[in-house]
């Protein structure tokens, strides 16, 4: 590609530079800890589904119950399989009788320890060839059906009954959208389970369970079918179970996941500790299941200055992709994050959004970027709305984004109608389609304005990223240093899911991915 | 012989009886109002409330119309004036209570003439229940709390002295599943009483004494207090040791589910009894009962609930209906010597048509 | 003034009443659709309704463009607003009353309690920064405020407002149709009752389907639904502590 604006890959290699000693310190703490959402994943990757009468799913059941016990460091694995080993019954059986109360699996007498992961180990080989599976389903139906032209259109449909959500993603795949979000009811990511079964009802979306993204599935299969192209699912790994949403959705064969190793301590008031590990196991999971993850740096933008703070995002960036490698994603496979948020009052506001469109897109050119819209200056006026997102469709298509996340005109008023959706569809597609070619037209003035934005962003991204070189990320995030928000290290939710493993830890899992990816440690 | 509910209730002589829910739309008010006509015939002087009630003539949850309370002549009732002013009850003030209800001053009424309808409101605490029980003691036969929503508070037995328990289709979509959920709560709600008087007498005092109260196999006394349970709980987690040879643990107030997941479980106790004051202090769910049993773990009760019956209401909200007879039948085996009805049902109806004589 | 009687919108003459809907249904475009989106606008009260666009949007979905003339006026000069709580006092007169009828600082204690995590109803009531042009409850002087913030187990509740000796205790709860949270709700209370605490606290629920009714039926002390601002929520606490004392 043409360098439209010139890039000081010097800086760049700096910034790259300290993202990687910045996350070789995360990842310490990584490997010595697991938390109880891996561990439940794990019981998920082994095939062990339902819940208990109250509905509390069978995963948290067994896993809460090692942890009182204060043997989770061994990895729930270990217990499975002993529970395995002493009943010579299945997972699932097991986990039934657990959760009726029979018998509490810390009870059990330990048996021999090679044996027991002998016998887990097969049962895990399955729970991997399964993920394959769709892998390669995937890409088969990806070449017969190849998805159309970038940027991709990507909406969203939030009903919270997900069988409303298929007729509008139905309608808006007829109108011409690629990709469909379903956003997950209000503050699911901080309940520390994931539900089962299809839900109809739920607040400013649907919940993320494992027969949703079926159902949601099989009818963009459908609808992809008759409009000729492959339809991409997208869904959260994010919040409290963020790696057991990664393997329902690696299982269901999801496209794309919301994934960012630091969305959720800021925006959630998760624990950092816990999510770093819940982010690596949950990349490695997407990146066996070739998911696209989608990174969340544009929030920064709604609680600062999108002006003030660009370079946070591009620093963000820079440790999002770290992490990424260091599980093993493929730069193809990083959907980064950043969004059109600058105050459209602002004389010449829509040049420091080209520069920093730009900016990005040529740093990750493999990158299928993520970009999302205006909705922090968007206010009940639907008319002003359309016209300001017919602007970042622009702004999209003329700097080559991958993900274009469409904007609609009555954001902060509702969760889309119909109607909406199709507006801002036809809007884009308008757009896109009348400017196509823009960005191959274009070459930015050397000194002008848009140079001399994006260099600037760039250098105080390279300074902001070796600053926190010098006090670890952990502290970086306690002093507030992205979208102005602090978290302490022992703050937030979930602390007490972070577990340190022993000396006998076991995941099949984590051991397989690593080999399957080619991680070495 | 008195038949139908207000017989169930005639025959263990109580005077003052709670109406529970289940979950809301379990059927509630059917029961209650059943009762009142029940007695009614048979001449029994009421003092009724509603414990929880309050508003406007439409349920504050779905804004369908509440149904109506009849109130037979004679009776005491508990309202607040305004909705006594929308009911159509002629009655005469015996008691201001001093406390205010959206609908205004809260009153002890007698109905006069031939009775009528009023929506029944104002009291909404334990508290002020004991209150009005202390009143219509000595007053009335029979005093009669209809329950809110699913709260169980009203059944404590220092406070009534039996309880008829309302459930139905809304507690689950298949007949089985009902009469699971059912079961369960009605054996947290009867848990059997602590039968050693002297380990009765001893736990009497360590209620009074400290929130949790361990009981050494050595005879020993380990009093954990604490602001509350929950201070007092924290205090054993993080010394769990003190469960070691226990005999007995005693709570004054609440048992939860964390008690028994963070110390109890891990901490391997055994062959031990759990006192608790009665029932309604019991918030456990299915596992940790179950695995209570598994452990010989004993969960008594120093004052034990009367439950008096149940009804069964087939219909939810949400769902299809049930089948009322699989549902009745279903219950009825699974808790043996208990009274089950479908009020509505063709059953009861039948009965009780031959025995208030074909009234509408 | 008299023109103000029948008062109808404006489009390009006075009271011409014209407007512009838009909406989309359930059919296909065409002319059956068509005629049901003009009757429904007669029925929204238009004359000389014009459909001027008209199309598929997918999945059996059409969309509309509707300019009529709206046939109603309202009575412009008799609006009087409602105001919401009869009683609601100022941020300065809610301190001044604590100072002269409570004599000492009073604490409240809020949280989004169970599997809730909509920590926003709350923080606009307890948060220093407020909602509408009102202070949160923070910010007063003479209320301290504990936030416990989402998800909080009702046992950890209980135990925080023990512990800090609180006046109040404030949840607020997003109710849903099923009613899961009324569950939650009822299990705080009778929590409460079961520890022989109920009278010791001033009990009162918020969110956008709480009603005061639903809030007594409940078994707590208050309810508060939408448009509640923080002052109304400190009205209601000083005025019934000074009651219960």
């Amino acid at each position: 590609m043409e360098e439209k604006i010139r890039i000081s890959w010097d800086v760049v290699d700096r910034c790259r530079q300290a993202a990687r000693s910045i996350t070789d310190d995360i990842m310490v703490h990584i490997h010595e800890n697991t938390t109880t959402t891996v561990e439940r994943t794990v019981l998920r990757l082994m095939g062990i589904e339902g819940s208990d009468e109250q509905g509390i799913p069978l995963a948290n059941v067994m896993v809460e119950q090692i942890n009182n016990s204060g043997l989770l460091g061994d990895g729930v694995a270990f217990w499975l399989g002993n529970a395995m080993q002493a009943t010579d019954e299945g997972p699932q059986k097991i986990a039934e009788q657990v959760g009726r109360g029979e018998f509490a699996l810390p009870d059990l007498p330990r048996q021999e320890p090679a044996i027991v992961r002998q016998k887990v180990a097969e049962v895990a080989e399955r729970g991997l060839e399964r993920i394959k599976k769709k892998r390669a389903e995937r890409e088969s139906l990806m070449k017969e059906l190849p998805p159309g032209p970038q940027p991709w259109l990507y909406v969203i449909v939030a009903t919270g009954n997900i069988y409303e959500d298929v007729k509008q993603a139905r309608a808006a795949v007829e109108k011409g959208a690629d990709i469909i979000a379903v956003i997950r009811s209000t503050a699911q990511s901080l309940l520390d389970y994931v539900p089962y079964g299809p839900t109809t009802e739920g607040f400013g979306g649907t919940y993320a369970t494992q027969e949703n993204f079926r159902i949601m599935r099989e009818a963009l299969d459908d609808g992809g079918r008759e409009a000729g192209r492959y339809i991409q699912l997208v869904n959260y790994s994010s919040g409290l179970c963020m790696p057991e949403i990664a393997a329902m959705g690696a299982v269901e064969r999801l496209d794309m996941m919301l994934n960012d190793s630091m969305y959720g301590i800021l925006f959630r008031d998760i624990n950092m500790k816990r999510t770093f590990i819940d982010q690596h196991f949950s990349r490695m999971i997407n990146a066996v299941a070739g998911i696209t993850i989608n990174t969340g740096e544009d929030n920064y933008l709604t609680t600062t200055d999108a002006l003030d703070e660009a370079h946070t995002v591009l620093a963000s960036q820079f440790i999002n992709e770290s992490l990424g490698f260091k599980s093993g994603l493929k730069t193809q496979q990083m959907g980064l994050g950043h969004a059109f948020e600058i105050d459209p009052d602002l004389e010449d506001g829509f040049l420091f959004e080209i520069a920093q469109a730009q900016l990005i897109r040529q740093i990750f050119p493999h990158a299928p970027i993520k970009y999302m819209p205006p909705t922090k200056y968007i206010t009940g006026d639907i008319f002003r709305a359309h016209l300001i997102n017919g602007m970042f469709n622009l702004a999209g298509v003329m700097t080559g984004q991958g993900i274009q996340l469409l904007g609609m005109l009555t954001e902060a008023i509702h969760t889309p109608f119909v109607q909406d959706r199709a507006l801002s569809i036809e809007n884009a597609r308008y757009i896109f389609n009348n400017a196509r070619d823009l960005q191959d037209e274009i070459m930015f003035v050397p000194y002008g304005r848009i140079q001399q934005r994006a260099d600037e962003v760039l250098l105080k991204a390279a300074s902001m990223l070796e600053s926190i070189t010098e006090k670890g990320l952990m502290q970086a995030i306690e002093d507030g240093m992205f979208a102005n928000i602090s978290r302490p290290q022992e703050g937030g939710k979930g602390l007490d899911g972070l577990v340190k493993k022993g000396e006998e830890y076991y995941n099949p899992f984590s051991d397989m991915f690593k080999e399957e990816l080619s991680i070495h440690e | 012989m008195k038949k139908g509910l207000i017989g169930d209730i005639s025959r263990e002589k109580v005077k003052s009886v709670a109406i529970i829910g289940l979950a809301k739309n379990a059927g509630k008010t059917v029961t209650f109002n059943t009762i009142v006509e029940e007695a009614a015939q048979e001449g029994i002087s009421l003092g009724l409330l509603s414990y929880g009630r309050d508003g406007e003539l439409v349920d504050s949850v779905t804004l369908q119309e509440k149904p109506k309370i009849f109130i037979p002549p004679g009776t005491l009732f508990v309202t607040a004036q305004r909705a006594l002013e929308k009911g159509s009850v002629p009655a005469e003030k015996v008691l201001e209570t001093g406390y205010f209800s959206v609908m205004g001053e809260v009153n002890v009424y007698r109905a006069l003439d031939r009775g009528g309808y009023a929506e029944l409101v104002g009291i909404n605490s334990t508290s002020r229940l004991q209150r009005i029980k202390d009143y219509l003691q000595g007053r009335v036969d029979l005093m009669l709390v209809d329950g809110a929503l699913d709260r169980r508070s009203s059944a404590v037995p220092t406070l009534t002295d039996g309880v008829i328990v309302a459930t139905g289709a809304v507690l689950g979509n298949t007949e089985d599943f009902v009469i699971f959920r059912t079961v369960n709560e009605l054996q947290k709600l009867t848990l059997p009483q602590v039968t050693d008087s002297r380990l009765k007498e001893m736990a009497r005092e360590a209620m009074e004494a400290a929130s949790i109260t361990i009981i050494k196999r050595s005879g020993e006394l380990e009093k954990v207090k604490g602001l509350s349970t929950f201070q007092a709980q924290e205090k054993i987690f993080k010394n769990r040791y003190m469960l070691n040879d226990a005999s007995a643990i005693i709570f004054s107030g609440a048992l939860i589910d964390s008690f028994l997941e963070k110390a109890v479980f891990p901490e391997m106790v055994r062959d031990c009894k759990i006192l608790v004051r009665d029932g309604t202090r019991v918030f456990l769910n299915w596992r940790n009962m179950n695995l209570l049993k598994e452990y010989n773990l004993q969960l008594l009760v120093i004052n034990p609930v009367q439950v008096l019956g149940v009804t069964v209401n087939p219909t939810s909200p949400y769902s299809a209906p049930l089948d009322s007879q699989k549902l009745v039948l279903g219950l009825k085996k699974a808790l043996v010597r208990l009274p089950v009805y479908d009020l509505k049902g063709e059953g009861y109806q039948a009965k009780r048509g031959a025995f208030v004589g074909g009234k509408n | 003034m008299n023109e103000l009687k029948e008062l109808r919108p404006y489009g390009d003459s006075f009271n011409d009443g014209k407007i512009q809907v838009s909406f989309s249904l359930p059919l296909d475009a065409g002319l059956e659709a068509q005629e049901v989106a003009r009757q429904l606008a007669y029925k929204m009260g238009l004359e000389e309704v014009n459909v001027v666009d008209m199309k598929n949007i997918g999945e059996g979905f059409s969309f509309f463009i509707i300019y009529g003339k709206l046939k109603y006026g309202v009575d412009a000069s008799q609006i009087r607003v409602a105001k919401a709580v009869s009683r609601s006092m100022s941020y300065y007169e809610i301190n001044d009353f604590i100072r002269e009828h409570i004599g000492r600082k009073i604490l409240v204690v809020g949280a989004c309690t169970g599997s809730d995590a909509h920590t926003v109803g709350l923080d606009a009531i307890m948060n220093m920064k407020g909602f509408a042009g009102e202070y949160g409850l923070e910010r007063y002087p003479e209320i301290k405020t504990v936030n416990m913030g989402s998800q909080v187990a009702n046992e950890d509740l209980i135990k925080k407002a023990m512990e800090v000796n609180a006046d109040a205790i404030l949840i607020s709860q997003v109710v849903t149709q099923k009613e899961a949270h009324i569950k939650n709700l009822t299990e705080f209370v009778d929590l409460l009752e079961a520890e022989g605490l109920r009278d010791r606290f001033l009990l009162i629920v918020g969110g956008p389907r709480i009603s005061h009714e639903l809030a007594l039926e409940l078994g707590f002390d208050a309810g508060f639904g939408q448009g509640t601002k923080p002052n109304d929520v400190a009205s209601y606490i000083v005025q019934n502590l000074v009651k219960k004392v």
